[in-house]
């Protein structure tokens, strides 16, 4: 039997979302959405029930449900998370127990009572994975047994050779073709990071004791030294802490040991203003970062409020097309949603940028667009910290600045 | 958690009958009886430490004013105090109001009791293996068994909106624009359900949640043929001795 | 490539997987699917059920006099109220349950929990901050008038249900009233009473009358009006100026609900001028 293996790509704005849901509709197949978030139901404790779910009336036996989820979370390597808890995972912890909540149907094979294992139509399944658990993910993909299609803005070659045919969906109408017509932003505090054996958790200690700790292992012997318009690309497995390194350099979360200075001062025993001045971070998720109802009034909270109007407003029109001032940020296009937060951080003119996976989703123009960005704020003095594990990111920044690289590996 | 002793159906019948028995009409020493044996099964569900923070933090202040009301204000005819601040006021601190005052306790303590025993010894995936055993309508239990979880849900996700407008450098020094910072991130987080809804409703669908008949669950509760029959004569049991608090035969 | 399979609805329990699809994939529509005759009787007989108990505990306990027999026997007026007025409450709750549940679209069903949650936890944090209101009721009417006065009857019961089962039980027995004004909010936002703030604002007064009305009993009979030290003195204050129980909660209640409501709605208004168009046309508004 063979079963085809169907990329669906095209730029932001064609439709890809739309495609791969009727493309499900006409095999009878499950559409699955791109947002690992929501994927997880809250109705169970671990990771192992939430993956169970999917099938617990197709399974003849407890033994059989255990043997299923146990071998579909060896296939995408999270069987040491089956205990824990689907709500305190990282990002890409969570895309893979989602991915699994649905590829565990590929075990029921013989038990479906003659129904086929459904079709499975996936919507950017790989975002925010690092390369070991891409491969791992488009193995599963290679051995699903049924039809399945996925969508990817900017596929790369591994996903290409799975893939028996694609389905481009162009170019689209992309809203600002060509390289962004920037400002030049304003001069940023030169200050640089120094970090000395520094030791993150991304529990906050004493106060909260009572809390359990997270399942991401803390990374220890830290060090980093950073002058002013240095960028920094950040590596590392999922879970190795990247998100929590770039949170304890915000001054969000105080390290657990060891010593951490931007510009002489520890971020995280300044206030609130000050932090931000020192360092911004933009959140993974951007719609996790919009609290304001417009785009205009969005740009203008924290320290976006000190920027002069004429750098807003360039910035906001070099990144969303013209006349979104009075937009609602959420009903931006997912990829602007990410162009946007990124803008805001900009215009708050901070000595350091903390970028995590600012590039997921986003097609080859909008990664072109970040990395334009970024290089004008390391041009205006400032730093960047990057956490990506997009190569491509890596390239186009290479192109433009010279880059730095520190790589975390998981503690297991 | 260690795995209960006890099935979780039995546990939610056990609940389900001290429901019944703490809102009905018993003798005082009947009701005080009942109280002590809720506690008795807490004890030995181990779960005494929760029943204390659910029951007694959040419930004892309720019976207290309660008997306090009762107490001074009932009136009745073996009068232990009396005053007046103004003429049509009368505050009399009776026996009559101290008994009523006392069932009403009483009556607080032994409902909210029987409610923690419906949760605490199961754990809201063993109240979700004893409805769905049950057969109760899937959407039921997935919106009550979502609804226990969802607290730590929504504050995971509150958390990611507060850490996100802290990042942004919101002043969040004083009370008052913490207090303004909540407000927003409030609504934030409204906006993100709202939009994540859809994507849950169909996980929901896909993944056959409100699906009815039998599951297999990941975890295995043991059973008995004698916990079987305590299930089965429980219920009975209990409206028996509702009927009987009805009539006036019990002393 | 079979468009015939899509309207094949499979009611058999084995190979359900197809039709899960079917159902999943199409357009998916937000809007409740219309009332089926049994589910508007069952409608009807939870809003009698409910309406029917609290008349019975009004015209059973309402007069002081009954108390007068409170010692003389065990089945006294007050004491012998709270199970049948809980009983013929949750006999409306089950009624109201059972004609909403498999009407509402699945996507709104996953709204719910979050809703119940978001009731609970700013609930809880207005009742530890000292201020005297509750504000428990702001998702129960966001929901209501997006997604109509079922779904809003649904949050309200289900906030009710799991805050009791998890923080704090006095909550549980108000369940029927939270549901009334889940349902109430939801027939304000059919009326477009939301599109201005004072339509908003009378709404919210009105369902905060009627809910203290409906809630009055349970504080009376199941908590004897101890629910907080300022309300608590409240009660007993009327109480000792000749007031029944069930007649001081009353007038406690319309001192504190329909303010508190008021409010709720006032902030539900603004929560809807601040909505994403996305999130406002997902419920065809």
């Amino acid at each position: 039997m063979i079963y085809t293996r169907t990329l669906v790509l095209g730029a932001r704005g064609t439709g890809k979302t739309a495609r791969l849901q009727t493309w499900a509709q006409e095999r009878d197949g499950l559409f699955v959405p791109s947002n690992p978030q929501a994927l997880m139901t809250g109705l169970v404790p671990t990771v192992a029930e939430e993956i169970a779910l999917g099938v617990e009336q197709l399974v003849g036996s407890r033994d059989q449900l255990h043997r299923a989820v146990q071998a579909v979370a060896a296939d995408l390597g999270i069987s040491d998370l089956l205990a824990a808890h689907p709500l305190q995972l990282s990002g890409g912890q969570t895309q893979l127990v989602a991915l699994a909540a649905y590829l565990v149907l590929g075990q029921m094979g013989g038990s479906l009572d003659g129904a086929a294992v459904p079709a499975l139509a996936l919507d950017e399944p790989l975002l925010g994975l690092d390369d070991a658990m891409r491969a791992r993910v488009l193995d599963a993909f290679a051995r699903y047994p049924a039809d399945l299609a996925w969508a990817s803005a900017r596929p790369q070659a591994d996903e290409e050779n799975l893939a028996a045919s694609v389905e481009n969906l162009g170019e689209g109408v992309s809203p600002s073709a060509g390289a962004p017509s920037l400002p030049s932003l304003p001069a940023r505090a030169a200050a640089g990071v120094l970090a000395r054996d520094l030791a993150i958790s991304p529990v906050t200690p004493a106060r909260r004791r009572w809390k359990k700790p997270v399942a991401t292992p803390a990374a220890t012997g830290i060090n980093l030294d950073l002058t002013p318009g240095d960028c920094l690309i950040l590596t590392g497995p999922n879970g190795a802490g990247k998100s929590t390194l770039l949170r304890t350099i915000a001054g969000l979360l105080p390290p657990v040991a060891g010593q951490l200075a931007i510009g002489g001062v520890q971020p995280h025993r300044q206030d609130a203003p000050a932090r931000a001045t020192l360092a911004q971070l933009v959140a993974q998720t951007p719609a996790h970062h919009f609290l304001a109802p417009t785009v205009d009034a969005d740009m203008k909270l924290g320290n976006g409020a000190k920027a002069n109007d004429s750098t807003r407003e360039a910035l906001r029109d070099a990144v969303l097309p013209a006349g979104s001032g009075e937009t609602h940020p959420l009903d931006l296009l997912p990829a602007e949603q990410h162009l946007l937060a990124l803008a805001e951080a900009l215009t708050a003119g901070a000595s350091y940028l903390l970028l995590d996976e600012p590039t997921a989703g986003l097609d080859a123009p909008g990664l072109e667009q970040v990395a334009v960005l970024i290089a004008a704020h390391c041009a205006a003095g400032g730093g960047a910290i990057v956490a990506t594990h997009d190569q491509e990111l890596t390239q186009a920044l290479a192109a433009r600045l010279p880059l730095h690289h520190y790589r975390l590996d998981a503690r297991r | 958690m260690s795995t209960p002793a006890l099935n979780p159906r039995t546990w939610v019948t056990l609940g389900c009958s001290g429901l019944l028995l703490a809102l009905a009409p018993l003798p005082l020493i009947w009701q005080a009886g009942l109280l002590v044996v809720l506690i008795a099964l807490h004890g030995a569900g181990r779960t005494l430490a929760p029943w204390v923070r659910l029951v007694l933090v959040g419930l004892a202040p309720v019976a207290v004013m309660a008997f306090i009301i009762q107490l001074v204000s009932r009136g009745g005819e073996t009068v232990w105090a009396t005053w007046a601040p103004v003429p049509w006021m009368v505050f009399e601190v009776t026996a009559e109001g101290a008994r009523a005052g006392l069932a009403l306790a009483l009556q607080i303590l032994a409902f909210g009791s029987a409610c923690a025993l419906l949760i605490l010894p199961t754990g809201v995936a063993g109240l979700r293996y004893a409805l769905t055993t049950w057969g109760l309508p899937p959407r039921l239990i997935y919106l009550l068994v979502a609804s226990l979880n969802a607290p730590a849900q929504l504050v995971h996700y509150s958390r990611l909106v507060r850490r996100a407008a802290r990042a942004r450098g919101m002043a969040d020094g004083s009370r008052g624009a913490r207090a303004w910072l909540g407000v927003r991130t409030a609504s934030a987080l409204f906006n993100l359900l709202l939009l994540d809804h859809e994507v849950r409703g169909a996980t929901l669908a896909a993944r056959g949640i409100d699906r009815a008949g039998p599951r297999i669950f990941w975890q295995d509760y043991a059973d008995s043929r004698t916990q079987r029959y305590l299930r089965w004569a429980l219920l009975p049991l209990a409206c028996l001795l509702v009927l009987a608090s009805y009539t006036g035969v019990l002393l | 490539m079979a468009p015939s399979l899509h309207t094949t609805a499979e009611p058999s329990t084995s190979g359900q997987r197809t039709s899960v699809a079917t159902g999943l994939l199409g357009k998916n529509p937000e809007h409740n699917t219309p009332l089926t005759t049994s589910q508007k009787v069952l409608n009807l007989l939870a809003a009698l059920v409910i309406a029917g108990t609290y008349t019975w505990a009004v015209l059973t306990a309402g007069g002081a006099t009954n108390y007068a027999g409170y010692l003389e026997g065990t089945s006294d007026a007050q004491a012998a109220i709270s199970l049948p007025l809980m009983l013929g409450y949750t006999a409306g709750v089950l009624l109201l349950l059972a004609a909403n549940l498999s009407r509402l679209p699945l996507a709104t069903i996953a709204l719910i929990p979050f809703a119940a949650a978001f009731n609970i936890i700013v609930g809880q944090l207005i009742g530890f901050s000292g201020i005297p209101l509750y504000l428990d009721s702001v998702a129960t009417v966001l929901i209501g008038v997006l997604a109509g006065p079922a779904a809003g009857a649904m949050t309200g019961i289900i906030t009710n249900l799991a805050w009791g089962l998890t923080v704090n039980p006095t909550t549980i027995p108000f369940a029927a009233g939270a549901a009334l004004i889940g349902f109430l909010a939801g027939y304000a936002g059919r009326l477009g009473l939301f599109r201005k703030l004072w339509g908003a604002l009378l709404a919210g007064l009105i369902t905060g009358i009627l809910a203290g009305f409906a809630g009055a009993p349970i504080a009376a009979f199941v908590f004897g009006g101890g629910q907080g030290v300022g309300t608590g003195s409240v009660v007993a204050a009327l109480q000792a100026a000749g007031q029944s129980l069930l007649g001081a909660t009353t007038l406690q209640s319309l001192l504190s609900d329909p303010l508190d409501k008021t409010i709720a709605f006032a902030l539900v208004w603004l929560i809807i001028k601040g909505l994403p168009a996305r999130a406002r046309r997902q419920f065809g508004g």
